[in-house]
């Protein structure tokens, strides 16, 4: 089910109002149902997966656990090494089986080598890498002590599937998600009045920008050949925001849909397009899934306490495996390991250049452009169809400048800036005031402006958005 | 929760109200100006119009023929009332509005591959939905029908002019292309001359919405006693079969020749066949293509007319 759909529309009010009309026991499994069901609504049988996924994970956790008051420490390892194998098994088999084989038929076919090798044509699950990561973390998390193993099974899958965040994250961690499911839940006005200001915001960005740049950017980059580097440098900053508002809309209205619920789920986005630097971005973009990698990636690694060489082999080897968890392509790694280098870059300038000199507000600016220039560019890499397309794209935007494509006509260009303008101006705004998006004091005052804020944006959401957009493009991930 | 439902009640209620004054307010700028850009045409069609001949189809139709043209050589009102990248669905809620007003005695309907193709009830008809409640019962039926949710959705005036109001805005300072006079807009001559489109006429449907609306069309022309010219301007295609060969314009014979409709299939015009410097892409002519489609055009009309009927020389 998709959060710009119309059963969502009424699956959500139902499940909000049932979920505080229900005694307190029979929530969660009224939210483990409703989660389901929202699953099920793409693709049933995959359901199967999620409960696989969940109950290995459950059950490789509670092993642990009882092997850790045994003593057990060896094979405390071999448990953990299987059920990450485990996970890792469905994840591959799922979504990277296309990517190996066809690797392997290119790599053959380049040394003169034809094997017919045969393609599962498997569908992609939604958002199996995104639960994938949540359950390994949580079973990661046991074996390293920092958290209990959950005995509920119900509760776990809960955990797993909870539906706001079960697509598209964010990939929560345990410790912060799962003692919730234990909490005694009271209906909060306040919360549930922020919840859906978040989801407005959400929507805003979804429908408003996301959906009306998408038939741009779709028309340029599926027929790069027939266009000039000036509509490819227009597609390609409507991409930056096209990928930056589908995705932190999700999270938003993942987030806002928790919170009505009674549920806090962990900040993903945090002004990422204000970044002074790319360490800076990295703070502020997807932030779950940075955590993530940083928690049971690179410190594992070695993180930064180690030989300067070994270091910049971990920051690499962390965004190659980050860009390869985005998608099974090679324009995927090599955003990664774009990304990985210009950290690289970075940590390299931070040793360099003296404090005061990275801390004056004329480097800061500077920092700003660059770092949105070049995580621009990096998403030419993220959106092109083949790596071939991405080069050409670079090229043509550097060498071949030209009369900019109309598309669907001025208006569709003109309202998307406008809106995209929206946006910046309202995340600069927030970014210099340290308060909360809502003021939730109670006051008539502060109800005033909370009311005078959801009626614009509502508006605004009628009056721009574009209501035939499609799906969230992190679903594929 | 008192708080909650203050929140939300407040909140829908202002709502509703600022929906509604805007609501009156673009009907009143509906009703009591010529709405600029994309809807100039359709605005004067609806409210205005007399001409004796209707231009009318996608943007196929509204590049291909210079209206001013065949105005001044016939002697008689003609205007070019396509739109771009409108249907059939649109050509017959259109139709059945103006024909409310005044009835054409000649109209040229200008088709191509992709008006055979049902892209659902609601395709592309935003054009329509300033005219919503104004008493144009086809243009209501269309919109509401368009989408499942859109007969109570219609009802948000937010909703209802959805990005429309945007482009009525920005309309007013700029202008959606090269205008030319009686409804005519020309393509440029473009940098580079397109590539031949390879396409597969055989991929068509012989059945469906897009038959259903045509036959629909033919039927309404007919009984309102208006002369209906079928037509298929040049493209700049490399057909698996021609047009002419295909099961869609087989369908289309016999229907037209049924219905003693004129059909005129120039897909393949042998003056526009080798010649890419007379269109603008794949499917669109340029401003000298339509010249000379015009021309050709002409002839056939002045061929039709009765002698009583042809201009005489000054």
């Amino acid at each position: 089910m998709l959060f710009n759909s119309l059963s969502f529309l009424v699956f959500f009010p139902i499940v909000v109002l049932v979920y505080w009309l229900l005694p307190v026991k029979a929530r969660n499994p009224f939210l483990l149902l409703a989660s389901y069901y929202f699953y099920m609504n793409w693709e049933p049988v995959y359901a199967l997966l999620i409960l696989f996924s969940s109950v290995t994970t459950w059950a490789c956790a509670l092993w642990i656990s009882r092997l850790a008051t045994i003593g057990g420490g060896k094979n405390r390892r071999w448990v953990i090494g299987l059920c990450i194998g485990i996970n890792l098994l469905i994840l591959g088999v799922f979504k990277y089986a296309g990517f190996i084989n066809g690797s392997i038929r290119d790599l053959l076919q380049m040394l003169g080598i034809s094997i017919d090798i045969p393609d599962f044509g498997l569908l992609l699950p939604v958002g199996i890498s995104f639960y994938t990561f949540q359950a390994i973390g949580y079973t990661v998390d046991v074996y390293r002590g920092t958290i209990r193993a959950e005995r509920s099974l119900p509760v776990y899958m809960l955990f797993v599937s909870f539906f706001p965040q079960l697509v598209a994250g964010p990939i929560e961690r345990a410790r912060n998600l799962l003692p919730q499911f234990g909490e005694r839940h009271r209906f909060d006005g306040g919360a549930c009045i922020h919840g859906i200001y978040m989801m407005l915001w959400g929507y805003f960005m979804k429908l408003c920008i996301a959906d009306n740049v998408s038939t741009y950017v779709d028309a340029v980059y599926n027929n790069l050949e027939a266009h000039n580097g000036t509509s490819i440098a227009l597609a390609t900053f409507f991409f930056t925001f096209q990928i930056f508002c589908d995705f932190a809309g999700y999270s938003l209205i993942a987030i806002g849909t928790a919170k009505c619920v009674g549920f806090r789920l962990m900040t993903n986005f945090r002004k990422p397009y204000l970044s002074t630097s790319i360490r800076d971005f990295w703070h502020r973009w997807h932030i779950s899934l940075t955590s993530w990698l940083t928690d049971y990636v690179y410190i594992p690694l070695g993180g930064s306490r180690c030989k300067r060489a070994k270091h910049y082999r971990n920051i690499l080897s962390t965004f190659l495996i980050s860009g390869l968890w985005h998608g099974a392509n090679w324009t995927f790694v090599i955003w990664g390991g774009y990304h990985g280098l210009l950290m690289i870059g970075d940590n390299v300038a931070h040793r360099i250049l003296p404090e005061r000199v990275v801390s004056h507000r004329l480097t800061k600016m500077a920092g700003w452009a660059g770092t949105f220039i070049l995580v621009m560019i990096g998403w030419v890499f993220f959106r092109a169809n083949t790596v071939s397309d991405a080069f050409m794209a670079l090229r043509k935007m550097a060498t071949a400048p030209g009369t900019l494509y109309n598309g669907e006509g001025k208006p569709a260009i003109l309202l998307p800036i406008l809106l995209i303008g929206v946006l910046m101006a309202k995340e600069i705004y927030d970014e210099h005031r340290s308060s909360d998006i809502t003021d939730l004091s109670g006051t008539p005052r502060a109800l005033g402006h909370t009311v005078a804020k959801t009626v614009a944006l509502s508006a605004m959401i009628l009056l721009c958005a574009s209501f035939f957009g499609g799906q969230f493009i992190y679903f594929q991930f | 929760m008192k708080r909650f439902w203050i929140w939300i009640l407040a909140s829908l209620a202002i709502l509703a109200t600022l929906d509604a004054l805007f609501g009156a307010a673009s009907r009143w700028y509906v009703k009591n100006h010529v709405i600029p850009g994309d809807y100039r045409s359709l605005d004067y069609l609806l409210k205005e119009s007399t001409d004796d001949v209707m231009v009318t189809g996608s943007s196929v139709a509204l590049n291909s023929i210079n209206t001013a043209t065949l105005a001044d050589s016939m002697g008689t009102a003609v205007y070019n009332a396509a739109s771009n990248g409108q249907t059939l669905t649109y050509q017959l809620a259109l139709l059945k509005s103006i024909l409310k007003r005044h009835t054409p005695s000649t109209v040229m309907l200008g088709l191509y591959s992709a008006d055979f193709v049902d892209r659902g009830a609601g395709a592309r008809i935003n054009l329509l939905a300033p005219y919503y409640g104004f008493g144009y019962q086809a243009i209501d039926s269309v919109l509401e029908t368009a989408e499942p949710q859109n007969r109570w959705a219609l009802k948000s005036n937010f909703y209802r002019l959805n990005t429309i109001w945007f482009r009525i805005l920005l309309y007013n300072f700029v202008e959606p292309g090269v205008k030319g006079r009686n409804g005519f807009i020309a393509k440029d001559i473009p940098p580079i001359f397109p590539e031949k489109m390879k396409y597969d006429y055989r991929d068509l449907s012989t059945e469906g919405r897009p038959w259903e609306q045509l036959s629909e069309y033919i039927a309404l022309c007919r009984s309102a006693g208006v002369k209906l010219i079928i037509f298929f301007p040049p493209v700049w295609f490399d057909p698996a079969v021609p047009l002419a060969e295909s099961p869609v314009f087989d369908r289309l014979s016999r229907l037209a020749a049924s219905s003693g409709v004129e059909l005129w299939n120039d897909a393949e015009h042998p003056r526009f066949a080798s010649d890419s410097t007379l269109f603008f892409n794949a499917n669109h002519l340029n401003y000298r293509g339509a010249d000379i489609y015009t021309s050709i055009i002409l002839d056939r009309l002045r061929d039709m007319q009765t002698p009583d009927e042809q201009p005489t020389a000054l």
